[in-house]
């Protein structure tokens, strides 16, 4: 229950981040000539393809380039914030750059188009025609142009070189990247490096996930520049392993993946017996409910998980788009909080059922409800932990362990399901038997 | 039928896993664009209601599309299905405790 919140909640923050993506592009100008009027006095503009460069005319702060373009602001190639502008450029330069920045990509362009039919001040000079590239001589590999995007999982890195022209996106999973010729599109590089050259053109984004960018300082990059860092991970070298070093790296994840069961268990008997503690009622009657009607209790569970999802997303959506319910979305943590805890005092009534049947089978005399929980949650867990426990042989246990694990998910899944399920039958039979109005008494006459 | 599930299983993986990879990466990029605007609307010294203004007419301005609409459109017959499912499973709960 809680992995689904979690994976719910990433639906949430996707929903608000597609919002905040668009909203970029949808601040308006409140002046646009006197913007760019004052941006030309401070400024000599270059048009970029996805946006602008200025060059301060006072170059007593030694910042040589901003561009400012559908991405973060760059300083001198670096990113920077509202804050870092007005400490290099002072607060009245930051405004101009900041207000430029909040103006649609569109809006941009044509800003400093030669069509805008504003007149241009007499210091800005226009930009100085590119000098077109010396033709390239064919690759005898990638005879210079490729259609289409080129995609690399596992299966080591790409090589655009220096006389080639992608006609599409690049994209490397566990490997690295070395760009030396032309990309139409984006370069993503998952698990790898990216290695830009100094003739290398990139004309949309260049995104590096647990990897390095290395950029020449003459490659070009028309988007913008994501590095997200995790950790020192570097998948990039995976053509040359060596056999033992990937046995022995199993067993090690295989030891933090059982360290993890073990650790989850734990916190798992606290939880429950803090529900045991403070809701034993609740407890005992979804344990009921759980044992009568599995069945049912399961279907009302997998419903409600369906349910959940499209509940949420148009709950979320509908408060985004009325504004005045921005604020309200700081209630839905609370809310996936409160079906957690639903979830886990259903996972609890399971338990304690689970452990009673088992304790009855083998004659334990268990009367406390703490220890017929736990002896319940290691059963529902016992498999996984099994699983877990083989893993820690190394890759070769896999064949052997991967059924076991698959078993142990779906039983624990069940019993989180069935218990989510049998927690709303419970409530259910409550509120209609609260509503069942007693018969009448029938008082008989006394006899004399 | 063991054979028939496994199949399925496989194919609906190949199909699903590079819409997964897809999204995914998506959503790193626009989560990142958005807390890169979201500080700098905020750094520029913008008021909450202009950022939610601006965040709501975006969310609105998504909605419209054809994409947008046909998601929001699936998830409400999704939902209205387990909806259904859900009031025929408790309300005979809620008739037989009558």
């Amino acid at each position: 229950m809680t992995k689904t919140a979690t994976i719910y909640m990433l639906a949430v923050l996707a929903a608000l981040a597609v919002a905040g993506d668009r909203a970029a592009a949808q601040t308006s100008p409140s002046d646009t000539r006197a913007l760019r009027a004052d941006i030309e006095r401070r400024f000599e503009v270059d048009r970029l393809r996805n946006g602008v460069a200025l060059r301060p005319r006072d170059s007593s702060r030694g910042i040589r380039l901003i561009e400012v373009t559908d991405g973060p602001i760059a300083v001198d190639g670096q990113p920077a914030t509202g804050a870092e502008l007005r400490e290099k450029l002072g607060a009245a330069d930051a405004e101009l750059v900041l207000r430029l920045s909040y103006l649609a990509d569109a809006q941009r362009r044509d800003l400093f188009g030669v069509d805008a039919g504003v007149p241009t001040a007499p210091t800005a000079a226009p930009p100085p025609p590119e000098p077109p590239r010396a033709p390239r001589r064919p690759s005898p590999r990638f005879r210079g142009r490729s259609d289409q995007d080129r995609v690399s999982v596992f299966s080591g890195g790409i090589n655009v070189r220096e006389d080639e022209v992608v006609d599409g996106d690049v994209v490397a999973i566990g490997g690295s990247i070395r760009i030396d010729g032309d990309v139409r599109g984006d370069v993503v590089a998952v698990g790898g490096s990216v290695t830009l050259g100094p003739r290398a053109s990139v004309d949309d984004n260049v995104v590096v996930v647990a990897g390095a960018l290395h950029r020449d300082p003459g490659a070009r990059i028309g988007g913008r520049v994501q590095e997200i860092r995790v950790g020192s991970m570097d998948f990039s070298n995976m053509r040359g392993f060596n056999p033992l070093w990937l046995w022995w790296g199993s067993m090690m994840g295989s030891a933090v993946a059982f360290v993890g069961t073990v650790a989850r268990f734990g916190i798992l008997c606290l939880l429950t017996a803090l529900v045991v503690l403070f809701g034993r009622p609740y407890v005992e009657r979804a344990s009921e409910q759980a044992w009568n009607e599995p069945l049912k209790a399961g279907a009302i569970g997998v419903l409600a998980q369906i349910l959940f999802l499209p509940v949420l997303i148009i709950t979320c959506v509908v408060l985004v788009v009325t504004i005045i319910g921005i604020p309200l979305l700081f209630l839905i943590p609370f809310i996936i909080l409160g079906l957690a805890v639903v979830g886990l005092v259903g996972f609890t009534g399971v338990a304690y059922r689970l452990g009673n049947v088992l304790a009855s089978r083998f004659g334990w005399a268990t009367d406390n409800p703490y220890t017929t929980t736990i002896i319940g949650i290691a059963m529902v867990l016992a498999p996984l932990l099994l699983a877990r426990l083989i893993n820690l042989g190394g890759f070769v246990m896999v064949p052997f362990s991967f059924g076991l694990g698959l078993i142990g998910a779906l039983i624990e899944y069940l019993a989180w399901t069935i218990g989510f399920g049998s927690v709303a039958l419970a409530r259910f039979n409550r509120r209609a038997s609260s509503n069942i109005v007693p018969p009448p008494e029938i008082v008989t006459p006394a006899t004399t | 039928m063991a054979v028939i599930a496994v199949v399925a299983t496989v194919a609906t993986a190949y199909l699903l896993l590079p819409i997964a990879a897809w999204g995914f990466v998506r959503l790193l990029t626009s989560t990142l664009n958005g807390c890169i605007w979201l500080a700098a609307s905020l750094s520029s010294g913008n008021d909450v209601w202009t950022i939610a203004g601006t965040v709501g007419r975006a969310a609105a301005a998504t909605l419209v599309t054809p994409m947008a609409s046909g998601v929001i459109a699936a998830l409400i017959g999704v939902g209205a299905v387990a909806v259904f499912g859900l009031q025929r499973l408790l309300g005979s709960e809620e008739d037989s405790s009558r």
